[in-house]
């Protein structure tokens, strides 16, 4: 019997038996988080200004992009051509060792599953961009799993405004990330829970949280229903904000 | 003539087409005396602006060519260099602001920051240039400078910072409120030329309070005395926020922002008290040369009159007298009958008639200091040559070129024609170094290339209108490129014993593909399997080879060539047999090295109401599009795609049709990427095609 190799791989991908070139690029620790979460599930990453909140994200996209899940990243305090510049340095940083040659190519290969959404803070709403959304999907130009908000300022969000983008996320199948900023003051009160978070707490599956512990930076799990990162410990180098995460045991703080 | 280097500006006037800046210069000139009675760019009096000297810019109403003018304004010298509006024309506004020392950036009330805008603030920022902004046509119905301000700030990252406030908008704009010294000013007289100096109405005291309160605030960062007097409660006088503001302007780290309609004579003469206040001279610009005799350091240029001259030739223009090269002197004094050496080719060269230009006018002069702007005749040159005195073997820092993305071939009607298209051609050739001009060796077509459909047409018309040579164009075409994706090796034996002397060489190695070089070939050859004089003619050979691919013949990019053995024969070795068998060399392991074909991909940025957008999108998505992200602005929402080239021909057309006319978009090259394949199997067709009629 001959066995064609070219078209038994492409089953194999097919099946998802075995990983793409690009796929076996994909971070575990986002592939474990990103396979728990359902449809429509919620994650909040909090910290304080200037930590890394968009480098966390943009990391989560690139991740996934490399596991070929289509990323559309919402901006409300950047434009285009600045996140663009978040993913293009996180990922030349991530694949610094890679021979040029390839690591263009992967990141050719990636690009197709990143779309950029910026809006002005006040012209920000979930039926404005599920319009915009809409836009897409229906042309077939761009079908997301993932969604990521940067940027949205915390007293813009309401209890109805989380409950609107819940059956937003749950009608398009959508993985919701948000960052939150935290204020000093409320950090230095030991409550760094923004109001709406605090009301709408049970809605988010994972909220991790920031912390700068001078020569890294932590990610601590605040919230965790999905229990994907029981085993992981999570950090951010500050100078470089690239995530490590390994596995340990690591304990999970109680809920509420 | 005096000569106070304080006292020069040299500025550019850089914006989005349409935004009036032809118009506002026309202003500048009427106000200062340069010209006697104001025309409009598409003039109803038939006589166009004055800085659109060519025939074709008063047609169209845009600007071309940057043509420089010198002007006066209280105790100032200006020189004003008027740049292209069109992304196509990105060369001229880069040349342009490459020799400047600050900018005015002129923004349409209505329109506000546009694609166009970002594109030339990009550029400003790598040439380091201050600038101060201009927010013209606030009589137009629509005009609203705070959402203007808005977008400088968030689309362009400026600091801006509003200088005056309007007094009325739209068709009621009256004049403007200074916010430095707290008057208000209105322009009478047929031409505006009358400023009226009043105090500031009560009905927009308390806003201008506030405003310069706001004013004072931000450029206090700038000015110890400044952040002083206000700590300390003093009254804050005009003369100290100035100095603020210059400082923070020079630096780029504020852009004070003025208001004004050119069109009503409006604001204008403060835009240029503006320009003498706010914007460097050249002694406070450093700029530096590259040493070639010591490994291209940079060196710092003094701005010394009294030093070893340095200039730059930064335009060419064919006048009525022969070539006119326009210059900037940087150091040193370029005085009539001095000789200078062209650092390009080492030629000496002796300055004959030095000309100050006012547009298409001119005054002769007899020498050129430091820091100015002039033009000199009878001088052999290309644009972006330096010339220096003898002895001193520096160039300025070479501009950033980029290659051309489309070809077209033109075909003279008649022998005159043809006469008369090649010293067109070779005239354009020499100003502007992103329009090249070949022979096609098949076709016996000439091939002209530049950067974008626009680019190309502008050059044919002024072919036909300026040289009267009747020309007709084929069908633009993309510069495809080819390259190869995995190493591969070779081993080839070129041998020839025909008769009379024989030719023999052997060359093996590999080749393989190179990520950000276009060529590099080493040689590793150990043992002296090919003798060191044959080395070259094996490199010429694979050099060669690089510009017809084998695959489709387009040119060949990326490839590190490496020689590792071969045999020489003592008798029937040669530089010329050596070259044959690189040449075969390459072919044998180029096929093997599985070749792909690249396409330009250009960057398009789409501005557009929201309204459109879903089609808009639709448009790009089948253009093979890869749409990066949209941006909602309000009013109206950018979107930014990669697009190959090939599918953007007459995307013009095509999108004013599905938005009424009201998107507009700008395209530039982005990046060479991998053809699919479904599309290099229609490419290939065509190649085959266009060779079966070529023979």
């Amino acid at each position: 019997m001959v066995i064609d190799l070219k078209k038994r791989k492409e089953l194999l991908l097919s099946e998802r038996v075995i990983k793409s070139e690009s796929e076996s690029w994909r971070e575990a620790w986002e592939e474990e988080i990103s396979s728990r979460l359902p449809a429509g599930a919620f994650g909040a990453v909090l910290a304080r200004a200037g930590m890394g909140k968009t480098a966390f994200l943009v990391q989560m996209a690139l991740s996934s992009m490399l596991g070929g899940e289509g990323v559309l990243h919402v901006s409300l305090h950047e434009p285009i051509s600045k996140v663009t510049l978040w993913y293009r340095e996180l990922f030349e940083k991530k694949f610094i060792r890679k021979p040029p040659r390839s690591s263009r190519m992967l990141w050719e290969t990636i690009l197709p599953h990143r779309f950029i959404m910026t809006f002005r803070v006040d012209r920000f709403s979930i039926p404005n961009l599920e319009e915009r959304l809409n836009d897409l999907i229906v042309q077939g130009i761009f079908s997301p799993r993932i969604l990521l908000i940067d940027g949205w300022q915390t007293n813009h969000i309401g209890e109805a405004e989380i409950l609107e983008l819940k059956t937003f996320a749950r009608a398009h199948n959508l993985q919701v990330w948000l960052s939150v900023h935290v204020h000093r003051h409320d950090a230095e009160a030991g409550d760094p829970l923004p109001a709406f978070l605090k009301k709408s707490e049970e809605l988010f599956d994972i909220i991790l949280q920031m912390e700068d512990r001078g020569q890294e930076i932590l990610i601590d799990p605040h919230r965790d229903a999905t229990g994907s990162l029981k085993s992981w410990r999570m950090k951010m180098d500050p100078v470089t904000l690239l995530i490590t995460a390994g596995r340990e045991r690591y304990p999970v703080k109680k809920v509420g | 003539m005096k000569h106070d280097i304080r006292q020069v500006r040299n500025i550019g006037i850089s914006a989005h087409i349409d935004s009036g800046k032809t118009t506002l210069t026309e202003r500048i000139l009427f106000y200062t005396k340069r010209i006697h009675a104001m025309h409009d760019v598409k003039g109803k009096d038939g006589v166009g602006a004055t800085m659109d000297s060519m025939e074709l810019e008063r047609e169209r109403g845009i600007t071309i060519s940057s043509a420089a003018t010198f002007c006066t304004w209280k105790n100032h010298e200006i020189n004003i260099i008027d740049t292209p509006g069109h992304v196509d024309f990105t060369i001229e506004v880069e040349r342009a602001l490459r020799v400047l020392d600050g900018a005015i950036l002129v923004l349409c009330a209505v329109g506000g920051v546009q694609s166009q805008s970002i594109t030339v603030d990009a550029q400003m920022k790598r040439y380091n240039v201050p600038c101060v902004a201009f927010i013209n046509k606030c009589d137009r119905s629509g005009a609203n400078p705070a959402r203007v301000v808005e977008q400088l700030r968030t689309r362009l990252g400026h600091s801006a910072i509003l200088m005056q406030l309007p007094l009325g908008l739209e068709a009621n704009f009256q004049g403007v409120v200074d916010l430095v010294s707290m008057k208000a000013y209105y322009f009478d007289g047929p031409g505006g030329e009358i400023v009226r100096e009043e105090a500031v109405p009560d009905a927009i005291l308390a806003e201008a309070t506030a405003r310069r309160e706001e004013l004072i605030d931000t450029v206090s960062l700038f000015s110890d005395v400044l952040t002083e007097a206000v700590l300390e409660g003093r009254d804050i006088s005009p003369e100290m926020i100035r100095e603020a503001v210059r400082q923070g302007t020079v630096n780029r780290k504020i852009t004070p922002v003025f208001l004004g309609s050119a069109y009503k004579n409006k604001g204008v003469q403060l835009l240029l008290d503006a320009v003498t206040q706010y914007l460097p001279c050249p002694e406070e610009i450093e700029n530096t040369a590259l040493d070639l005799a010591n490994g291209e350091t940079p060196v710092r240029l003094t701005s010394n009159p009294e030093d070893p001259v340095v200039a730059l030739a930064f335009k060419l223009e064919d006048g009525h007298y022969g070539q006119l090269t326009y210059i900037r002197v940087y150091q040193g004094t370029l005085t009539r009958g001095e000789t200078v050496v062209n650092a390009r080719d080492g030629k000496k060269l002796r300055i004959g008639r030095l000309v100050r230009m006012h547009a298409d006018q001119m005054e002769d002069i007899e020498c050129i200091p430091a820091g100015y702007i002039g033009a000199l005749f009878g001088l052999e040159c290309q644009s972006g040559d330096t010339f220096a005195s003898p002895g001193l073997n520096w160039a300025m820092t070479s501009m950033f070129v980029p290659e051309p993305v489309i070809s077209l071939a033109i075909v003279p009607k008649d022998k005159k024609s043809m006469v008369n298209m090649s010293k067109a051609l070779n005239r354009f050739t020499k100003e502007d170094p992103t329009f090249r001009t070949h022979l096609d060796a098949e076709t016996s077509e000439t091939i002209i290339e530049g950067m974008g459909e626009l680019h190309l047409e502008v050059y044919v018309e002024r072919i036909r209108r300026e040289y009267s040579a009747e020309v007709t164009t084929g069908n633009p075409r993309v510069a495809y490129r080819e390259t190869i994706t995995q190493k591969a090796a070779f081993n080839y034996t070129h041998r020839k014993q025909t008769g009379g002397s024989g030719q023999y060489g052997r060359v093996a190695g590999y080749i393989e593909p190179l990520a950000e070089e276009e060529f590099l070939f080493e040689n590793k050859i150990t043992g002296g399997a090919i003798p060191t004089q044959f080395i070259p003619a094996c490199e010429k050979g694979f050099r060669m080879s690089m510009g017809k691919g084998p695959k489709m013949e387009f040119p060949v990019t990326g490839v590190r060539v490496v020689i590792d053995d071969g045999a020489f024969h003592a008798v029937d070795s040669s530089d010329m047999a050596f070259q044959a068998a690189a040449r075969g060399a390459f072919r044998e392991a180029y096929l093997r090295a599985k070749p792909v074909v690249l396409e330009p991909i250009m960057k398009v940025v789409v501005e557009t109401p929201p309204e459109y957008q879903g089609a808009v999108m639709g448009l790009l998505n089948q253009r093979r599009g890869m749409i990066v992200g949209t941006q909602d602005e309000g009013s109206s929402c950018v979107i930014e795609a990669q697009t190959p080239l090939a599918e953007m021909f007459g995307f013009a057309t095509v999108i004013r049709s599905a938005t009424q006319g009201k998107a507009q978009f700008t395209m530039e090259f982005s990046a060479y990427k991998q053809v699919p394949q479904s599309i290099a199997e229609k490419i290939a067709e065509e190649v085959a095609k266009r060779k079966k009629s070529a023979a």
